[in-house]
């Protein structure tokens, strides 16, 4: 039984936990949830080790694990026992190949090379994970990535394994798939604890829910769940849904499915305001997609499998990858495509390139007011004169949601902005998208996320082949 | 079939071929023998299925080669003998170069520290060349996504151009930063999953010189015979 007891956290003399009492038993799947900035990442790092190792921390009160306190132990020793499946799978694995990756830590441990063979075959089958055997993991899908980082920490046989938003970038298919790894690690009596913001796929594997807020832990043990109880729990705590949301959910919705292969043209493209005529794009003689396809004015939503093109085709639109096909934007053809179209990318840390906050909305605008007024709007107004990379990645996606604002561009594309964002960040972000319709912006959004959908009005189109 | 090469073949081929190549005057003395060893590289690159890199290298060689010839029968003037530098250079260059790129797209990070440490190198170059490898690996897609994202902000070349320093600025910051995440991610990632210095590890790629290691092992033999012979005979 891994324990907590009387814990507390402490940041530069503030404390973000205060007084946490908490027990972990073997095959108990824990969810921990609660806004952003709460401390429930580092709560994953106290435990791991990384806190106070690596990164700086102040930790009281004890951790403990099979009755021996944890908190002198290094990150080394106790990789013994814990495994930790990072939320970024862009830097979380230490090799390049997949099979070399699930074989790291045996082979850290010096087990000998055919038992290595033998564990990595047995649990890439139990698990799911068999096609991804010898691959190139950056070549890999997000939820691809996310499946061998469990595998890594199924074939560890650690007895605890921690999961930091697993899912944030994962497309519903993939979510499957982890779900159905946690359920497995659960049968063989693990110690499993996940923090996360996208609750509906745990509601029937989380045995302990608990919730941060105010520095301290709500715990709701299974004795609680009755029938009614996740949705009294995510209103009380303003927490994201736990019910499934399906696609024929939307069906009282503008909903166009759209074929990537098919060459015909649609006569409805006519008094649209985006319209992407002949797209097309081919990798290594393979064809990713041939179509056409157009977009309304205001909010657009792209969905469709991890992998079907979705993020190639954007990049297309942008004018950031070559490959053949025309825009228009209103009857008129766009020319230099990125001087109409703003991009909000997924990772937010690519896209800050100044000092300061006020320098950064000077490459989009000169005018002052306009400047003032866009941070005032999305809250960052006391914090103009920080460096953008000091802020939090929240932070970041609203510096450049005000910059979009900004930006004479009629255009403004999303590639998942909700992943990571907690309940409350995720309706700021609708404030804000309904804002830009109003301003008479032309949104296209590709997401994953259908509880945003849902919450969100606007056109969904569904990409297949 | 795959070549499949050790990774201490790897290592000794790049070193042999930057220093044979580089500083040798085998292109001089021996065209065709030259011509075989800078080919080496790219037949192990389309063995292994790197078509494109192969087909760059064999184009970029097949040209320096044939502009080799052509400059040389031109009347002597500065400009040819400008363009002639540059030629021998990339001749020089353009082995190495490629068997370098080889040894990191087909190397994988447990062989090479198991291979070094074969080799009696110690944990301490062992693991941060091995890091090192990885590292430039994220750094090239960090870079790329950053040029892409400056492209959609209009921060292009041409605006930029005036301004030398803003442009390197604005590609730098964000690159630093991404790398400052990107090595403090890799080291947690190794802590966690256990990687010391000086403790014993296996590996599960079999790292074995083998018969065609010994073969490739005897063509940078030769690649030195001919360097030598080249330089004082």
């Amino acid at each position: 039984m891994l324990s907590l007891q009387n814990l507390v956290l402490k940041f530069d003399g503030e404390s973000i936990l205060e007084n946490i009492n908490l027990n972990f038993k073997p095959g108990e799947v824990t969810v921990i949830t609660g806004h952003s900035g709460t401390g429930k990442s580092s709560l994953l790092k106290v435990i791991n080790g990384i806190i106070p190792e690596y990164d700086c921390g102040d930790v009281k009160g004890d951790v403990l694990y099979k009755d021996k306190s944890l908190l002198g132990m290094s990150i080394l020793e106790r990789s013994k026992f814990i495994s930790t499946v990072f939320q970024n799978p862009k830097t979380q694995f230490y090799c390049i190949n997949s099979t070399d990756e699930l074989a790291f830590q045996l082979e850290n441990r010096c087990i000998e090379r055919n038992l290595i063979l033998d564990k990595i075959h047995y649990y890439s089958d139990v698990l799911d994970s068999k096609d991804l055997l010898d691959k190139n993991i950056f070549e890999l899908s997000g939820g691809e990535k996310q499946l061998i980082a469990i595998t890594a920490s199924g074939i560890s046989e650690n007895e605890i394994i921690l999961l930091d938003e697993p899912s944030s970038s994962l497309d519903y298919e993939s979510i499957k798939n982890l779900k159905r790894a946690i359920i497995e690690l659960k049968k063989r009596n693990k110690i499993i604890i996940l923090v996360e913001h996208r609750l509906f796929y745990l509601k029937d594997i989380v045995d302990k829910l608990c919730v941060i807020e105010n520095k301290t832990f709500k715990e709701y043990t299974k004795e609680y769940f009755s029938d009614d109880f996740f949705e009294r729990v995510s209103e009380k705590h303003n927490l994201r849904n736990f019910n499934e949301i399906f696609k024929s959910d939307f069906l009282n919705r503008q909903y166009e499915k759209v074929d990537m292969l098919q060459k015909n043209t649609p006569s409805n493209f006519a008094n649209r305001s985006i319209t992407c005529l002949h797209f097309k794009k081919t990798y290594d003689k393979n064809t990713i997609f041939d179509f056409s396809v157009s977009f309304n004015n205001g909010i657009n939503f792209i969905i469709g499998q991890n992998g079907v093109g979705k993020s190639t085709f954007i990049n297309l639109l942008m004018g950031t990858m070559k490959g053949k096909g025309e825009v228009f934007y209103k009857g008129e053809k766009l020319k230099k495509r990125y001087e109409n179209i703003f991009a909000v990318m997924q990772d937010v840390n690519y896209q800050l390139f100044t000092e300061s906050v006020w320098q950064e909305l000077g490459t989009v605008t000169k005018q002052d007011d306009l400047k003032n007024e866009a941070l005032r709007k999305v809250h960052l107004f006391n914090k103009k004169e920080m460096h953008p990379s000091s802020l939090s990645g929240g932070e970041k996606q609203r510096l450049l949601l005000a910059m979009s604002m900004v930006s004479q561009k009629p255009i403004i594309v999303f590639d998942e902005p909700t992943s990571g964002l907690c309940k409350m960040q995720m309706d700021i972000l609708i404030g804000f998208l309904n804002q830009m319709v109003e301003q008479g912006k032309t949104i296209i959004i590709i997401t994953h996320d259908f509880e945003f959908i849902k919450q969100c009005d606007g056109a969904i189109y569904e990409f297949t082949k | 079939m795959t070549i499949k090469l050790d990774f201490r073949t790897k290592l000794f081929m790049t070193i042999v071929l930057s220093y044979v190549m580089v500083l040798g005057n085998i292109q001089v003395k021996y065209f065709l023998q030259a011509l075989i060893i800078s080919v080496i590289p790219i037949v192990l690159l389309i063995n292994t299925k790197h078509t494109r890199v192969a087909i760059i290298g064999m184009a970029t060689l097949v040209f320096v080669y044939g502009a080799d010839r052509f400059l040389m029968k031109l009347e002597y003037s500065p400009l040819v003998a400008i363009l002639l530098i540059l030629v021998m250079v990339v001749k020089k260059i353009l082995p190495a170069f490629l068997m370098g790129k080889y040894t990191i797209l087909t190397s994988n990070v447990g062989e090479s520290i198991y291979s070094l440490k074969k080799m009696k190198c110690p944990d301490e170059i062992a693991i941060p060349l091995t890091v090192m490898v990885r590292f430039f690996y994220a750094a090239r897609i960090d870079y790329s996504q950053i040029k892409k994202a400056m492209r959609l902000r209009g921060l292009t070349l041409k605006k930029l151009i005036k301004s030398p320093i803003l442009l390197f600025e604005y590609r730098l910051v964000p690159l630093l930063m991404c790398l400052s995440k990107t090595a403090d991610d890799l080291t947690v990632s190794a802590m966690t999953k256990g990687l010391a210095v000086n403790q014993k590890r296996t590996s599960i790629s079999e790292s074995r010189i083998g018969g065609i290691d010994c073969i490739f092992f005897v063509i940078m033999v030769w690649a030195i015979y001919l360097y030598i012979r080249g330089k004082y005979a």
